[in-house]
């Protein structure tokens, strides 16, 4: 009996690419996962990705693949279905509530990751973690998002610029 | 490890863009963080995206009429505008829509139209049509072709003008563009009737207006028509709706502002014109 080919066959055996990270960690997908990679797709659309061979991605570590997949993953079904408009309320739920608890990570993996989303174009990845960035800073004056988000102390003329402009915009402080 | 500071502009921008348009004072805040984010939240380009984004205008308040003075009432946390903010008496606010509000002079001569973001103001001679003190109305809105109304500030604007007087209503048309008023239109009715000073409703190319006694008046902005339509009785009822959100009603007893109001204003038999 001969082996299924590999690709979208009817035999339930989903096409895999291989992705390899830039510390050369090798990590085995469902093409469609990796599709929602605008980049990935493709390259993957022309044949890239199968057999031995494999996606190079010297700008996306190990630790950041591994979570840029494990959102692929759940994204891809509802994504192959044209963003799901068949999606039954559970279902959409479900997705949110992965999405609440897959951004609910350390501010440097959150940065690693939208940096990912941006170099890949996975537009929904990208959008998630700038709402929850934005969340983050959302109500907080100038000195507390700079805090929250680790810049360093203003120098003195940045603060005596900062001081002016609060002073101009005393309405958004009251 | 990746950091804030590393990221590039355009993914500044992507989480600058979901800061909630509901809170202007967000923006403000986050402008004063730091330089870079000054400069992308300060740029045309950027603010384009963020309206295009977020389409639907945030509601920042409503005009309240207290004796003859348009108070700006804020329904955001923060507001650039104080209570005064049109800065002088002798005014009443009769309309806005589009970023405009429309007032009235209280001399019968007088209309003005501002736009409170730029601060422009254009004063217009009210029309030479039949009117007694108390009973007219008008609606101001942006006339240009397509437009999405996200920022059409110092664009071209109508003013829809509206008297009663015992058995008669006319109306006429102020356009930016002409600087003219057009011929009346007119329509007879029972001579017990006349209007309501109500914020107009702008549906599709037609303006609706209030009269008394349960029945509403037409402007078609298409052939510059006025025709009457008898409503179903209210029970005196009356609801505001800015785009999609109801900000509060009256009835004889009083105005009774909706929990989303700030500040609860709650002088009795009062109007509101929301921005």
């Amino acid at each position: 009996m001969a082996a299924p080919e590999s690709g979208d066959g009817n035999n339930g055996a989903a096409r895999m690419v291989t992705l390899i990270s830039s510390d050369n960690t090798r990590f085995e997908v469902e093409a469609a996962a990796a599709s929602l990679s605008q980049t990935l797709q493709l390259t993957i659309l022309d044949g890239g990705g199968g057999g031995g061979d494999g996606i190079p991605l010297p700008n996306v570590d190990s630790a950041t693949l591994s979570k840029v997949l494990e959102y692929c993953i759940k994204h891809a079904p509802a994504a192959a279905n044209g963003g799901a408009p068949n999606a039954t309320a559970v279902d959409r739920a479900e997705l949110e509530r992965f999405d609440n608890e897959f951004v609910n990570i350390d501010q440097s993996v959150l940065y690693s990751l939208i940096m990912a989303a941006h170099n890949l174009e996975i537009e929904g990845l990208q959008s998630l973690v700038a709402k929850k960035v934005a969340d983050m800073i959302k109500g907080k004056s100038p000195m507390e998002i700079r805090r929250t988000l680790g810049f360093p102390d203003p120098t003195p003329e940045e603060q005596a610029e900062m001081n002016a402009h609060m002073l101009e915009y005393g309405w958004a402080y009251e | 490890m990746a950091s804030a500071a590393a990221l590039v502009d355009d993914l500044v921008a992507e989480i600058l863009l979901h800061l909630p348009p509901h809170d202007p004072s967000g923006l403000v805040r986050a402008s004063l963080a730091c330089k870079s984010w000054r400069r992308l939240l300060t740029d045309p380009a950027f603010l384009r995206r963020y309206r295009e984004f977020h389409r639907e205008p945030p509601l920042l308040g409503f005009f309240h009429n207290v004796y003859a003075i348009p108070c700006f009432i804020p329904t955001t946390m923060a507001s650039p505008w104080s209570e005064r903010a049109f800065g002088s008496s002798g005014w009443r606010a009769l309309d806005c829509r589009h970023g405009r509000v429309l007032l009235d002079g209280m001399d019968e001569k007088n209309l003005l139209v501002w736009d409170p973001i730029t601060g422009d103001r254009q004063l217009l001679h009210a029309p030479d049509i039949r009117r007694s003190s108390v009973s007219f109305c008008a609606a101001v809105m942006c006339t240009a072709g397509g437009c999405d109304h996200l920022n059409c500030h110092s664009g071209p604007f109508m003013v829809v003008f509206l008297g009663s007087e015992v058995g008669i209503t006319q109306a006429c048309v102020y356009s930016s563009e002409g600087d003219a008023w057009s011929v009346p239109a007119s329509v007879h009715h029972d001579i017990r009737i006349g209007l309501f000073q109500y914020r107009g409703v702008l549906i599709g190319d037609d303006v609706f207006f209030n009269l008394s006694r349960n029945t509403i008046l037409k402007y078609d902005l298409g052939t510059d028509s006025l025709s009457m339509i008898d409503s179903p009785a209210v029970d005196d009822h009356y609801v505001l709706v800015c785009g999609k959100r109801i900000i509060g009603h009256r009835k004889h007893q009083g105005f009774q502002p909706l929990p989303m109001v700030k500040g609860g204003n709650t002088r009795g038999n009062c109007r509101m014109v929301t921005i």
